[in-house]
């Protein structure tokens, strides 16, 4: 290691009066430099290549041909996409279902856990406490969440029906009803989401200059009105943050609850975009409708997240 | 002192009197959210211990008469050691694997030079928000092609691969790591190796928490993939088996109650234990969702 052939580097500065040897040595130096680069990033770049460049570009072919896997691909150019607007009798619903989904869980999912971080932060006794029981879900599997609630909401025995109950409300079979089966699916998804932007929002309030709120009561503020004008404005950032990545999380990470809670059913009253994706490719073995559909359902994650970073623009308080 | 004492006690009472409503209300607030919040699990504990007699029952017995811990043994046998061993195995390939690949990637980003660093890098971030829907099929089609499906390197492989997130982790944390530190260590001639190994490495044991947590809570909980690529009873992980218990053991709630509540056992004890390098890597982790 303390070989000074390996360690040209630091020649140069010895021989200052051979500007040609110090030119070789340090041109030797970049492409040694270089062979490490190649060293380090190698495995991690074929990988990036094989796994997420390349499947890249090659869905975005398949979704171009129709391709059951099993027989060879036949070009449909744009064939896909125009099937999934203009000739898939299911395209409305889906879409719907989506929306209503992900809008439907997007308020509580964002605002709840902005109410809990400033209560969870309001330093009183017992915070460790509650801290822990609230992010619990975090680190509950979507599959162990997804059969926990399948029979909350059952309509035997199902402790919902307990709950509603006590207001005079009939039991229901909230899974396998078409109207209740998306607002069921919306508080499993609200109650999943929760304990994570709880604390992106904790984040945010540590790092709210206190002498902000000392101001704020100087002037008579109360705890409502320091909330409005002081949490509120300088957590913009954070919620706008929220906002975006949880409708992303929403659209494309509804699979695992879908799948194990209603399998897109009552009659497809549940199948949402991502869902639909799945089944269309490994059920029915369209590969090539599915691929097209996964680019749309794509290019619908970057449109929301350009609208709302425009609309960040335009709300947010520094 | 003395002259301070007298308009605080004139504001006292006040205070005395608005205070302890406002923390009333706190901790209500709080009570509720978080019965909301356990209730799920205390569902689930309640009906794992639950005789079979009792499991439809209605209205819901809370609290089991006679607790039947038996229930646990039997759901231990249906879920088999073997789905926990491929649990493990799984978690623990990814997050060693593509923590190797990922650090060793990130050090190249960011201390060593080389044409093209700065677009190469730029293709990793881009390709950071891309769901995995996307990739999903065309994943599937490769592992096909390499005849890998139903096999343990088809689950793992390319799991191990998505590593664009934590090279972009690693960067930024090696960036604020001194150069000088490196550049020493160069006079002294070690090699980017061992910079890499006994310098950088162990200097970022935040960053590896971070990224320990977040990558091994989302390859223990992970379901798509494991289902679509992996069809031996043998290769499943626990997320797999218990997603189908669900659709099979419907006259059995309380042992598939008793088999969720095992396969979330460990990644809860380990939340128990690194509650704060839980909360610390997701805040992190933000980009990633």
């Amino acid at each position: 290691m303390s070989s000074t052939l390996l360690q040209p580097t630091s020649q140069p500065a010895v021989s200052p009066s051979r500007p040609a040897v110090a030119r070789t040595a340090g041109r030797r130096r970049i492409r040694r430099e270089w062979l490490w680069a190649l060293f380090f990033l190698g495995p991690n770049l074929f990988l990036f290549l094989s796994f997420t460049l390349f499947p890249m570009l090659f869905g975005f072919g398949v979704s171009f041909f129709r391709w059951t896997i099993i027989e060879p691909p036949v070009f449909v150019g744009l064939g896909n996409y125009s099937h999934f607007f203009f000739g898939d009798p299911q395209t409305p619903q889906i879409v719907r279902n989506s929306l209503v989904y992900t809008l439907g869980a997007l308020p509580a999912s964002v605002l709840l856990p902005l109410g809990l971080a400033v209560l969870l932060n309001s330093g009183i006794r017992g915070t460790g406490f509650f801290r822990g029981v609230y992010f619990l879900p975090l680190v509950t599997s979507g599959v162990a969440a997804a059969i926990i609630f399948k029979w909350i909401y059952a309509k035997q025995a199902g402790p919902l029906n307990q709950l509603v109950g006590v207001f005079g409300i009939p039991r229901q079979d909230w899974l396998f009803d078409e109207v209740l089966v998306l607002p069921a699916l919306i508080l499993t998804a609200i109650w999943h989401r929760i304990p994570l932007n709880i604390i992106f929002y904790l984040a945010a309030l540590q790092g709210v200059d206190r002498t902000l709120y000392e101001a704020a009561r100087i002037d008579g503020a109360n705890r409502w009105q320091q909330f409005q004008y002081v949490t509120w404005p300088m957590v913009t950032p954070t919620t706008f943050f929220v906002l975006i990545i949880t409708t992303i999380a929403l659209l494309v990470g509804a699979f695992d609850q879908i799948r194990v809670m209603t399998d897109g059913g009552p009659l497809n009253a549940s199948n949402v975009l991502v869902f639909n994706i799945w089944r269309t490719a490994f059920v029915n073995f369209q590969m090539g409708y599915a691929s097209a559909m996964a680019y749309i359902l794509f290019l619908v994650v970057l449109a929301f997240t350009a609208v709302q970073w425009i609309m960040q623009k335009r709300w947010v308080h520094y | 002192m003395a002259a301070t004492t007298a308009p605080a006690a004139l504001a006292r009472p006040s205070v005395a009197r608005r205070v302890p409503w406002a923390t009333i209300g706190i901790y209500a607030a709080l009570i509720f959210g978080a019965f909301f919040m356990v209730m799920p699990f205390l569902y689930m504990i309640s009906m794992s211990l639950k005789p079979q007699n009792q499991v439809f029952l209605y209205p819901p017995r809370w609290i089991p008469n006679p607790i039947v811990w038996a229930n646990y043994p039997t759901a231990a046998v249906r879920l088999t050691l073997l789905a926990f061993l491929n649990s493990v195995l799984f978690t623990a390939i990814v997050v060693i694997g593509q923590g190797l690949i990922t650090t060793m990637g990130g050090f190249a980003f960011a201390r060593l030079k080389f044409p093209g660093r700065n677009v190469i890098f730029l293709g990793y971030l881009g390709t950071m928000m891309i769901p995995f829907v996307v990739t999903m099929i065309p994943t599937f089609v490769i592992v096909a092609r390499l005849g890998w499906q139903d096999t343990y390197q088809g689950l793992i492989v390319p799991i191990m691969a998505h590593g664009a997130f934590g090279t972009f982790l690693f960067r930024q944390f090696f960036m604020t790591i001194p150069e000088e530190i490196g550049d020493a260590a160069t006079v002294d001639g070690a090699n980017p190796l061992d910079i890499y190994w006994r310098i950088y490495l162990p200097l970022s044991k935040p960053a590896m928490t971070a990224y320990g947590v977040i990558t091994a809570l989302s390859a223990w909980n992970m379901y798509l993939w494991p289902l679509i690529v992996i069809q031996s009873k043998e290769l499943r992980p626990l997320t797999l088996v218990i997603a189908q218990f669900a659709s099979q053991m419907n006259a059995e709630l309380h042992i598939l109650m008793a088999c969720v509540t095992l396969s979330l056992l460990p990644i809860f004890i380990l939340y128990l234990i690194g509650q704060r390098f839980f909360v610390e890597g997701v805040t992190m982790s933000g980009i990633k969702g």
